[in-house]
């Protein structure tokens, strides 16, 4: 390649962006990796790897370390072009290296293949544009498996009937906490097939990364590593190339755009001393998220791009998508104590089969386990009874959730745009972000809903309480963040194409959950993985994209 | 002896290391009140039975006070008058359950984490880099003006201080309190009760054993057992 600082940058090092520079850098090119977040692994690409900065301790969540925060990050959220507009934290993930992936839980089913034929499996739905995705399983499977290879998934192969067919997990599921159990027996007695959640965590040794020990505290960075997020996965790996370049605290402000506009010639970034900097490079991968990604692209418009770059189809931001995830929590007499072990252990895919309702396409993936702490918990409780609650601590020792990840179908008015007003530290306009539940994904909730519950009296509960999160604080906090760049092969109806690239822009690649055309019904992380390490692989030889 | 929050230490607050000070608590009323605090001797007491009647305690069962939960919103308050700032513990490991205590050495800040925390503690103060969305009043000067916002009101309802005032009064006072500053208070009283002990409050773990929490627990963690058997403590 060219005369270049790097063949390729990518921006954002989370999901997406830590697989795509394992897989260039890995393979000879020179890869930028910038991180708007820190680094807090010490030892990262030195050798080998030793412990991280996170600890056991709400306290540093409280103070988003390494997320994603508010207070310098802003995001403005409405229902509606008439509805009221709130300013402050919406749908915050991990800024640091690894992104999500560093507080996730770690969740890593694939989709079925009616997910990605979603049109000519089930038909349409009015007023959204369900679409069937350019590509189907078979062009994934592939990369799934090398993916799950090098972040280190267990699972157990054959135990979830309604997926596709699939070998060995790397290795086999690891102890789960009580709240687990109990669920799942409930589940298997009422007929369904609840079986080990595939998790992106460490039952044994594992490429260099110890065994959890089941602390308990993922949802605050994992800090003993077994748990295989990008950072301490493909992103080390990148590092000990020699090929890869992590630029830590450099915020990208725009992507800079030779004179055509056909192509970019890297980034601007504002680096660690708060300097504005330039990178070029003959490949620019955006992997920020899909809320971020499409800001990026918005902010970078040019008086001949006054729209954004790779906007021609005025699709970018659109087809915003959560998912819809509720839940039954079931409240048991006897001590539970989720908040020992990992977050989620096991789940269900009985619901992503149609019932045959013509209000809606099928329900989705069922999480079966949840937790909290006191600090959390504590907040939670209102203030003239904090005391009696705290100490009979219900929602810490006696509760366990059944979660669903309803697929929210393709809205063309859900979307992110550029707030008019509202600015972050780094004096960028913030995402304003416009979402509506569409009436399938209200009956989605209102079908399962009662189902959920069965399940957690099934499993003993002596009561559930029915908790609609976004219904009830207004706000949606999924974590997962998809649509806004959908890929497609149409460049009047998609934004990027089969293999990531912006149609508009021959060397602009999206690997993040953009990407996707509709939600699907599982959680999200692995299938953007795969994803990205087909587009990196693409990009490295498009003759022979190969894992 | 008193050393207020006008006066700059480099580093007063308990626990934080070399240059720690060796002077005695002093205190006003029952409340007994740390040397060098952030906020003046007065406000801090006013604070403490504030934090006192949202989360009470007794001997069974710890609640604030014991927990210390005041002096932690003052450590955060003053988080600043420590290098590293005293905002993100270190890590991996605590050290109460082996290996060393880590928790302990304080991270650095980056540029921008600086720029935020300084900016919600100590306000703009019209410096424009501060002002990314407009001014903004730090967290220190709504805690003074919210503190003495509640003394007012007691003077006029009880006809005594807020931090004179029995149990059962300041209790019956929270519902004239202004919702907004009340329910910061409440979520820092929290966060001061349970949060590790290494930012100033749940003293000796003491907020964490008033509920049967076992806290922080690498690199232990949990056993297979302990997981299928929580009824057993």
């Amino acid at each position: 390649m060219g005369a270049t600082d790097f063949d390729v940058a990518i921006v954002g090092s989370g999901a997406g962006g830590g697989v795509a520079a394992y897989v260039l850098a890995s393979r000879g090119l020179r890869v930028a990796l910038l991180e708007k977040g820190r680094n807090p692994y010490p030892t990262l690409g030195k050798g080998k790897l030793q412990g991280s900065l996170f600890g056991n301790d709400e306290i540093r969540g409280r103070r988003y370390y390494a997320f994603h925060d508010p207070f310098i990050e802003p995001r403005t959220f409405r229902t509606g072009d008439a509805a009221t507009l709130v300013t402050g934290e919406v749908q915050g993930l991990g800024v640091t290296v690894g992104g999500g992936t560093v507080q996730y839980d770690g969740d890593c089913p694939r989709v079925q293949q009616a997910c990605l034929r979603l049109r000519s499996t089930f038909g349409e739905v009015e007023g959204a544009d369900v679409v069937d995705w350019p590509i189907g399983y078979p062009d994934l499977a592939p990369y799934y498996d090398e993916v799950e290879r090098l972040i280190g998934v267990q699972g157990l192969a054959g135990a979830d009937p309604f997926a596709e067919p699939r070998g060995e997990y790397p290795m086999p599921p690891g102890y789960p906490p009580k709240g687990g159990l109990l669920l799942a027996e409930g589940a298997k007695s009422l007929g369904y097939h609840p079986h080990p959640m595939p998790m992106a965590v460490n039952s044994i040794f594992y490429r260099g990364r110890p065994a959890c020990v089941n602390c308990g505290f993922c949802a605050f960075g994992c800090p003993s590593n077994s748990k295989g997020s990008t950072a301490v996965t493909v992103i080390h790996d990148a590092l000990l190339t020699g090929r890869c370049t992590l630029i830590t605290e450099a915020c990208v402000t725009r992507l800079e755009m030779e004179p055509s506009g056909e192509r970019a010639s890297g980034v601007r970034y504002i680096d660690a001393k708060g300097a504005e900097q330039t990178l070029t490079a003959q490949h620019v991968i955006l992997a920020c998220n899909a809320i971020e990604t499409p800001r990026l692209l918005l902010a970078s418009a040019t008086p001949s791009l006054p729209d954004g770059v790779g906007n021609s189809s005025g699709l970018v931001g659109r087809y915003l998508m959560f998912h819809i995830v509720f839940a039954a929590v079931g409240v048991f007499a006897e001590e539970i104590r989720t908040y020992r072990g990992r977050i989620v252990t096991h789940s269900m895919a009985d619901f992503t089969v149609s019932d045959g309702s013509p209000d809606y396409v099928r329900g989705g993936y069922v999480e079966l386990g949840g937790q909290i702490r006191p600090v959390s918990e504590g907040i939670e409780y209102p203030m003239g009874l904090h005391k009696t609650l705290m100490v009979d601590g219900t929602y810490r020792r006696r509760i366990a959730a059944v979660s669903m990840m309803g697929e929210d179908v393709p809205v063309i008015d859900n979307r992110v745009e550029l707030d008019p007003s509202v600015r972050d530290v780094y004096g960028r306009p913030v995402a304003r972000m416009t979402y509506a539940r569409h009436p399938h994904d209200q009956a989605v909730v209102d079908r399962y809903m009662p189902k959920l519950s069965e399940i957690a009296k099934a499993a003993g509960a002596k009561s559930t309480v029915e908790n609609d999160d976004a219904v009830r604080t207004g706000i949606p906090d999924t974590k997962h963040l998809l649509g806004t760049t959908r890929m497609g092969t149409d460049p009047t109806k998609s934004v990027t194409n089969e293999w990531g690239r912006l149609h508009d822009v021959e060397n602009v690649w999206v690997a993040d959950g953009g990407v996707y055309p509709t939600s699907t019904a599982f959680n999200p992380t692995l299938t953007q993985q795969a994803l990205a390490y087909r587009t990196a692989a693409f990009i490295e030889n498009p003759a022979d994209p190969k894992p | 002896m008193f050393l207020g929050g006008a006066l700059v230490l480099l580093c007063a607050p308990p626990g934080c290391g070399e240059g720690e000070s060796a002077e005695q608590p002093s205190h006003l009323g029952e409340w007994e009140i740390p040397p060098g605090t952030t906020l003046s001797q007065e406000r801090y007491a006013l604070l403490a039975a504030l934090m006192d009647a949202i989360i009470p305690g007794d001997a069974a069962s710890p609640g604030a006070t014991i927990a210390r939960a005041a002096f932690y919103l003052d450590s955060l308050l003053g988080a600043f008058r420590s290098d590293p700032p005293r905002i993100f513990a270190g890590g991996p490991n605590s050290g109460r359950h082996g290996g060393a205590d880590q928790f302990s050495h304080f991270q650095p800040l980056t540029r921008v984490e600086e720029l935020r925390w300084r900016t919600f503690l100590e306000g703009s103060n019209g410096i424009p880099e501060r002002e990314w969305n407009g001014p903004v009043v730090g967290l220190l000067r709504r805690y003074e003006e919210g503190l003495d916002a509640l003394n007012t009101l007691s003077k006029e309802v009880l006809g005594q201080a807020y931090w004179q005032a029995a149990v059962e009064d300041r209790t019956h006072l929270l519902g004239d309190v202004d919702e907004g500053f009340l329910q910061m208070v409440y979520e820092h009283a929290v966060e001061g009760t349970y949060g590790d002990p290494v930012y100033g409050g749940n003293v000796e773990q003491a907020g964490w054993r008033a509920i049967d929490y076992e806290g922080d627990r690498q690199p232990i963690g949990f056993s297979a057992h302990e997981m299928a058997h929580p009824e057993e403590g």
